[in-house]
């Protein structure tokens, strides 16, 4: 089974599910071979308020309805929010979301998110975690908190046994300075999602971090996120894995009480 | 999924790929046989070539007689754009000079080579480029600037300013390589491009979700977009799986996949 680790639904006018755009992901999948979408809807600009992020996971749950074998959800959440871990606690046990994902708002090694990174261990989900390293100023100054590969390893070491995600490997700068850095996080995962499909990035990356850390995502880039994982080099084994057995493993771990 | 399969039959054209090295970050099968293994892995019978190396040497022509010189034994596999920079001492002979050794278009790096864009010197090379029967082609990008090195402090160039310079020079055939077209459908952009010998490349275009090659191919019609890979900075599957994806005929996919680069890069040639 193909599994998408990082996509996106989104909202419409209205600000319910864009439906439209739920319906189109679906048939890219069937175009590209993909099964199952794992998505979260982002609010992308400013302090993200409970209102927002309860929202946008109502969206994610119109879509697991509208196409319940094809998709799986994140709880987004801005962590700093009181209500943070309430709404993960709902989405994850009552509505089946898969996992949290986090976005810019804190880096993940602040003790902000760390109620959320202990929550998710003990339950065995993943956190998907924007991540990189932009080396431009316009990036830099739109995303101050973003997390680079730095900050996985710190939270990694702080919290050893939760199943961490670095965000597109190909959507936030500087990748070969991030793997750099992800070879000291022996649990920390990444994903390959992203518009830049460098030659030779996801080779990289399994060198660096080994086959079983990498996971398949497109992040909406849908061509060359399957793309890039076609033209590496690794075995019709390996690449099942990066394609959706290593996410079905994480997966696996859930153990939500 | 499986690795891919070539899903198109002789006559694929790669119009955006390079041979050389690029100093910010290191690249590999940069060669010419390399870039023929990519080739042939992908059933590509033919590369629309340009030098890497010439984009940062002072002097760029230096980096146009090494890609002769590289592809010179399999010239039948290649065409091959002509790097200058009209901001640099004897740009015009260098040009005559990519004419008789049979380059068949040219490129240019305005930003890359500290000129503006709307320059005279640009207009005085594309002229000259016209007269010699020589479309002239611009990248939107080399790298995304989110990743770039501390000393590449070049921002991408926008497509807009390249098609205000086209409509400048209405007689002139441009080429845009790896830029985003994603211009609503009933944009004028749309228009003005397609008023001009206006092409475009697919490289950061997509034929999924928002579907904007299908808008560009609506627009500007099956005869102006060009198949292209990026190769070797960028991986050569998605361009591909672009056009298995693409809502379109299967002839229209044949120009796309190389009819349209065949017409374009060896009118020079035949005139």
């Amino acid at each position: 089974m193909v599994i998408d680790c990082h996509m996106h639904v989104r909202a419409a006018k209205d600000g319910t599910l864009d439906t439209a755009y739920c319906d189109a992901t679906i048939e890219a999948g069937d175009l590209l071979g993909i099964d199952v979408f794992c998505v979260s809807d982002l609010q992308l600009t400013g302090p993200l308020t409970n209102a927002e992020f309860h929202a946008a996971n109502e969206r994610v749950k119109q879509a697991i309805a509208r196409h319940p074998k094809r998709y799986r959800g994140y709880c987004y959440v801005n962590p700093a929010d009181p209500k943070a871990l309430d709404e993960i606690r709902a989405r994850v046990r009552d509505d089946g979301f898969s996992g949290v994902k986090l976005y810019n708002q804190h880096t993940i090694d602040s003790d902000v998110v760390a109620p959320v990174l202990e929550l998710a261990t003990e339950w065995r989900i993943p956190v998907l975690m924007h991540g990189g390293r932009p080396n431009d100023p316009v990036t830099q100054q739109l995303q101050p908190n973003i997390s680079t590969a730095a900050h996985f390893v710190r939270a990694a070491e702080r919290f050893p046994k939760a199943l961490l995600i670095e965000a597109h490997i190909g959507g936030g700068g500087d990748w070969e300075w991030a793997l750099k850095h992800l070879r000291e996080a022996p649990t920390v995962f990444l994903d390959t999602s992203g518009s830049v499909i460098d030659e030779w990035m996801v080779d990289k990356a399994i060198d660096a971090l080994g086959v079983d850390r990498i996971l398949f995502g497109t992040d909406m880039t849908m061509e060359g996120g399957v793309g890039k994982i076609l033209d590496a080099n690794f075995t019709d084994e390996q690449r099942a894995r990066v394609l959706g057995g290593n996410f079905q493993k994480i997966l696996d771990k859930r153990n939500v009480s | 999924m499986s690795r891919y399969e070539p899903l198109f039959g002789p006559g694929i054209i790669d119009a955006h790929a390079f041979i050389g090295n690029w100093p910010f970050r290191r690249l590999r099968h940069n060669d010419a046989p390399g870039l023929i293994q990519m080739m042939d892995t992908f059933g590509i019978s033919k590369a629309c070539v340009a030098s890497a190396d010439a984009i940062l040497y002072r002097d760029s022509h230096d980096g146009n007689r090494m890609l002769h010189e590289q592809t010179r034994p399999h010239a039948d596999r290649f065409f091959l754009y002509a790097t200058l920079n009209p901001a640099y001492a004897g740009w015009q002979r260098d040009l005559r000079e990519c004419v008789d050794l049979g380059f068949s278009a040219l490129r240019l790096y305005p930003t890359y080579h500290g000129y503006a864009l709307e320059s005279l010197e640009t207009l005085a090379i594309i002229d000259a480029a016209t007269e010699a029967g020589l479309p002239v082609s611009f990248t939107g990008r080399i790298e995304d600037v989110r990743q770039r090195h501390w000393m590449d402090v070049i921002d991408n160039i926008d497509p807009e300013s390249v098609l205000a310079l086209a409509e400048q020079r209405p007689k002139t055939t441009f080429i845009m390589l790896e830029a985003i077209l994603g211009y609503p459908r009933d944009s004028d952009i749309w228009k003005r491009m397609h008023a001009l010998p206006f092409y475009a490349e697919l490289t950061r275009m997509t034929s999924v979700l928002d579907k904007n090659i299908e808008i560009m191919l609506g627009a500007l019609g099956p005869d102006r977009i060009l198949l292209g890979t990026g190769f070797p900075f960028k991986t050569p599957s998605p361009a591909f799986l672009k056009l298995q994806c693409l809502n379109a005929d299967a002839e229209t996919k044949e120009h796309i996949a190389g009819g349209n680069a065949e017409r374009l890069f060896s009118s020079k040639n035949s005139s």
